[in-house]
């Protein structure tokens, strides 16, 4: 998996969400961000949906809560939907 | 006290306003970044600047933070100073001259752009949020209420809080008035009277010391106006530092008058 946009995705992460206290190192790939873990919340998820369909140009209209709430569940679920669909887009 | 005036609105005859109350003044707290001095006649001048911050917020987690948009991190800041940790519950008056317009416009932007809206800024964006927030942190379950009145911001925000006092009698008003210069395009439109500044005051019923209060209003058709500073940096450096027993602020279409009262 591409190492470099994790990267990215955790700083946009603290950059939209304003995570001040929060540095890219302390956010692991596989953990949760929402509830336990980083501890996001339903703002944040919204919040992040609108950010990502402003950077990546990618819509999550249509997708389902469960597909959503998959996407989301780690750096390592959005970098895998986000890279999957810019590459289906390109 | 002022006899009634009698004056024609769009040739519909109508009675001036008049009303006049008593409070007590049980504390206050003004944060401004720049210095003010109140000059031999009294105007005022402000050594503004671009370089400043509002100061740091205490008694709120720092993630629970990161939510506040400038404006409400600045209410919060004078409010949470003029209050003590022991008592946070009071019913509250939000006056702003911009409110949260510099965040309206740049939504409104976003949708002329054809542009998903930031629902966070969409939050922010409405009138009452500073106190809201106030509300969530503090567990303050009083009533809340937010008003603008361009010049007239500290004026109307202390009547709005005088008739608060009587609506909710027993309990004290929490009255900030607060305010950021407009930004970007909204810029052009700041006059020399703005500048960042938050003060708070909580007003009571109760006797208190020796800080009672009366507090005139009446409306005007033709009120003149000298812009330097906002209302509430007058208020706080001319009558509340100063040993001046009289405070009048009178725009185009109002005067309020404050009065030190001896006991």
């Amino acid at each position: 998996m591409n190492e470099e946009l994790k990267k990215e995705l955790k700083e946009f992460l603290i950059k939209e969400l304003s995570l001040e206290d929060v540095t890219v190192d302390d956010i692991k790939n596989d953990e949760r961000l929402f509830n336990e873990g980083l501890g996001l919340d339903s703002i944040d998820a919204l919040e992040l949906g609108v950010a990502i369909q402003k950077k990546y140009g990618i819509k999550l209209k249509g997708k389902s809560d469960k597909e959503i709430k998959s996407y989301f569940s780690s750096i390592d679920s959005l970098a895998e939907f986000i890279s999957r669909n810019l590459e289906s887009n390109s | 006290m002022s006899d009634p005036v009698f004056c024609s609105f769009n040739n519909i005859p109508r009675v001036f306003c008049f009303l006049m109350v008593t409070f007590s003044i049980k504390s206050y707290f003004f944060w401004t970044p720049f210095s003010v001095v109140e000059t031999e006649n009294n105007s005022f001048v402000c050594d503004k600047s671009d370089d400043w911050k509002i100061p740091a917020l205490e008694y709120i987690e720092k993630r629970n933070q990161r939510r506040l948009n400038k404006l409400s991190r600045l209410v919060l800041y004078s409010a949470i100073k003029c209050t003590t940790p022991e008592k946070r519950n009071y019913v509250t008056v939000l006056s702003s001259r911009n409110g949260e317009i510099n965040n309206a416009l740049r939504i409104l932007q976003d949708i002329s752009n054809d542009e998903l809206v930031s629902p966070q800024m969409f939050v922010n964006s409405v009138y009452n949020m500073p106190f809201a927030y106030y509300s969530i942190f503090f567990g303050n379950n009083l009533p809340s209420s937010a008003i603008a009145s361009s010049e007239s911001s500290l004026g109307y925000g202390f009547l709005e809080a005088v008739l608060n006092l009587k609506r909710f009698p027993g309990y004290d008003v929490l009255l900030t008035c607060a305010d950021f210069p407009l930004e970007n395009e909204l810029g052009v439109l700041n006059d020399k009277s703005c500048l960042p500044y938050s003060f708070s005051v909580i007003i009571s019923n109760d006797n208190y010391g020796d800080n009672r209060i009366s507090f005139d209003y009446e409306m005007l058709k033709d009120g003149n106006r000298r812009n330097d500073v906002p209302d509430a940096v007058k208020f706080y450096y001319s009558f509340l530092k100063q040993d001046k027993e009289i405070f009048i602020s009178e725009t185009s279409d109002s005067r309020f008058t404050w009065k030190k009262q001896s006991l």
